[in-house]
């Protein structure tokens, strides 16, 4: 098994999509900087595009992690890597699980850096010295939405074995996003997190979603749908 | 002699269509087996059987003298191979993508690596396999099915891409491989020139359909000699040779150009009867089948 977490990390590591996400995590910076010149300005609905600023990088990073899980699943079927992969001594389920870990933690240290580069910039943006308690309850939220994040993994493995091409991964993915996004009533911010719990999602329409980490019926939804999700993977990733 | 590989009755169905059907195969120890087929005869699916890449509808397959279950692959590691064409990840050099299979493989000695690629001739740099060329990858491929010293190899199309001076270096290390090393080589192809010149024996499939398995011995008694002739007109040639000469088994090649498979010792009655029936004869020579023939001939039926 650690040979084949190591051949995992090692194909992640020499990817190009990497820089992607790294750039994609850091836009909040950008939107900081973009929130200091509006200020600076004087720029009279400055709310409202911030919150437009903030939803086209929600669409645009959730569409760069899911190139990113796509490049770990459906690349293999487009290279043709995956007959070399079956055609080894193993099972293909540490193949399965070993790339879901990689995913997993590319989509959380993604998630991680976004935080923190969203906390960076609301501490070059405040203008007194910041409160400790808010420090502490945004370092909270950041490791449970981390957490929340990493669900994704399973979903976008899904979309990228059933799919077994980038482009048309990315194009179902982007599907998703438009058919959910009528949902969508407040923060964006919060995307990610609730495109997991469809089934949730779908049956308490403009369901916020920032109270998502404390409400029984949510981590349960979560919970089905994570399993649902990677039991799929397991019947699809084999060989046939 | 051990039988490495054989099949008994396997079938693949893909909905109605039914791409192998009942395919009994044997693959001696050491030897190298030349699997023959026309573009879309089955042989892709064949092997894909064969490595447990696609399950099969019906039929076994038996491998180093164990009947293999789908679903098994403990045995892939004494098997190097090629399916269809050799995928990479193209962002990794040469040395990084053979690395991963080796780890794969379970292989601990990293110099397997380095020893591989230069028995391929292919050269240790930093370019990334995405800039490599078809043959180029090609040989990559089989550096790769080799890397972990496999006792079966199992090669689709592995001279593909080629050129003509990598076709001859394949052909010498499969050979070497088999006569030094006692590797079996079960390779597919459609280039026979190849195989005439590398298998100890043949299959041909057609139609999804075994049709024959022989060795090359058993192919030069079956190479039928016959006399091919240049003429004027085949077609009243033809007429001559059925009604003057009582000849049936003979096939028009060309407009001007006949075989005759029977009565080769009477060339010179044959001669006569043309020139006299008013046919001029060109050029009058024995020749013999050769496997590209017998392929052809083997395979045209319900073309």
């Amino acid at each position: 098994m650690s040979g084949i977490l190591a051949s995992e990390a090692r194909k992640w590591r020499h990817s190009s999509i990497q820089w992607v996400v790294l750039a994609s995590s850091l836009i909040p910076l950008v939107l900081s900087a973009a929130d200091l010149a509006l200020r600076a300005r004087g720029f009279p609905d400055r709310q409202a595009a911030l919150q437009s600023n903030a939803e086209i990088w929600a669409l645009g990073s959730f569409l760069t992690l899911v190139l990113a899980g796509c490049h770990v699943f459906s690349r293999e079927y487009q290279d043709g890597t995956i007959r070399p992969l079956f055609a080894t001594p193993h099972h293909p389920l540490p193949f399965l699980f070993a790339k879901l870990a990689v995913t997993v933690l590319v989509l959380a240290a993604a998630m991680f850096l976004s935080f923190a580069a969203r906390f960076l910039g609301a501490l070059l943006l405040a203008s007194g010295p910041w409160d400790a308690a808010f420090v502490r309850r945004f370092l909270g939220r950041t490791v449970l939405y981390t957490l929340q994040f990493a669900l994704l993994a399973p979903w976008i493995a899904l979309i990228g074995i059933v799919m077994k091409r980038m482009f048309s991964s990315l194009l179902v993915a982007f599907g998703f996003i438009v058919m959910l996004f009528p949902f969508h009533r407040t923060d964006l911010y919060w995307l990610f997190p609730h495109l997991v719990p469809v089934v949730h999602f779908s049956k308490t329409i403009g369901f916020d979603g920032s109270d998502l980490a404390f409400r029984t019926p949510g981590w349960i939804s979560l919970g089905v749908f994570f399993i649902l999700t990677l039991g799929l993977c397991m019947a699809l990733f084999r060989r046939r | 002699m051990e039988e490495i590989l054989s099949t008994e009755g396997l079938c693949k169905d893909f909905g109605r269509r039914q791409a192998v059907s009942g395919v009994d195969l044997t693959v001696r120890r050491g030897e190298i087996y030349g699997f023959l087929g026309r573009n879309g005869a089955g042989k892709t699916t064949t092997i894909r059987m064969l490595t447990g890449l696609t399950r099969p509808t019906a039929g076994t397959v038996s491998l180093f003298g164990r009947r293999i279950r789908f679903g098994e692959y403990r045995h892939l590691e004494r098997i190097g191979s090629i399916v269809e064409t050799p995928g990479f990840y193209p962002n990794l050099t040469a040395r990084e993508n053979l690395d991963i299979h080796r780890r794969l493989m379970g292989v601990a000695d990293r110099e397997a690596v380095g020893r591989s690629l230069s028995l391929l001739g292919i050269e240790d740099t930093k370019q990334r396999v995405g800039h490599f060329s078809t043959g180029m990858r090609q040989r990559l491929g089989i550096a790769r099915a080799l890397l972990h010293e496999p006792e079966l190899l199992v090669l689709d199309e592995p001279v593909n891409g080629l050129d003509p001076a990598g076709i001859k270096e394949v052909r010498r290390l499969l050979s070497g491989l088999a006569r030094e090393r006692n590797v079996t080589v079960f390779l597919s192809s459609h280039i026979l020139g190849e195989i005439e010149k590398l298998a100890d024996r043949i299959g041909i499939i057609h139609h999804g359909r075994l049709i024959q398995e022989i060795d090359l011995e058993e192919m030069e008694r079956m190479s039928r000699q016959y006399m091919e002739l240049h003429v004027a007109d085949a077609a009243k040639a033809s007429f001559l040779l059925e009604h003057r000469l009582g000849i049936s088994d003979y096939r028009v090649t060309e407009p001007e150009t006949l075989r005759i498979y029977e009565k080769l010792d009477r060339a010179d009655e044959i001669n006569r009867e043309l020139v006299t029936g008013g046919v001029s004869v060109r050029e009058m020579k024995t020749m013999r089948d050769s496997l590209e023939d017998h392929f052809l001939r083997m395979t045209e039926d319900g073309q």
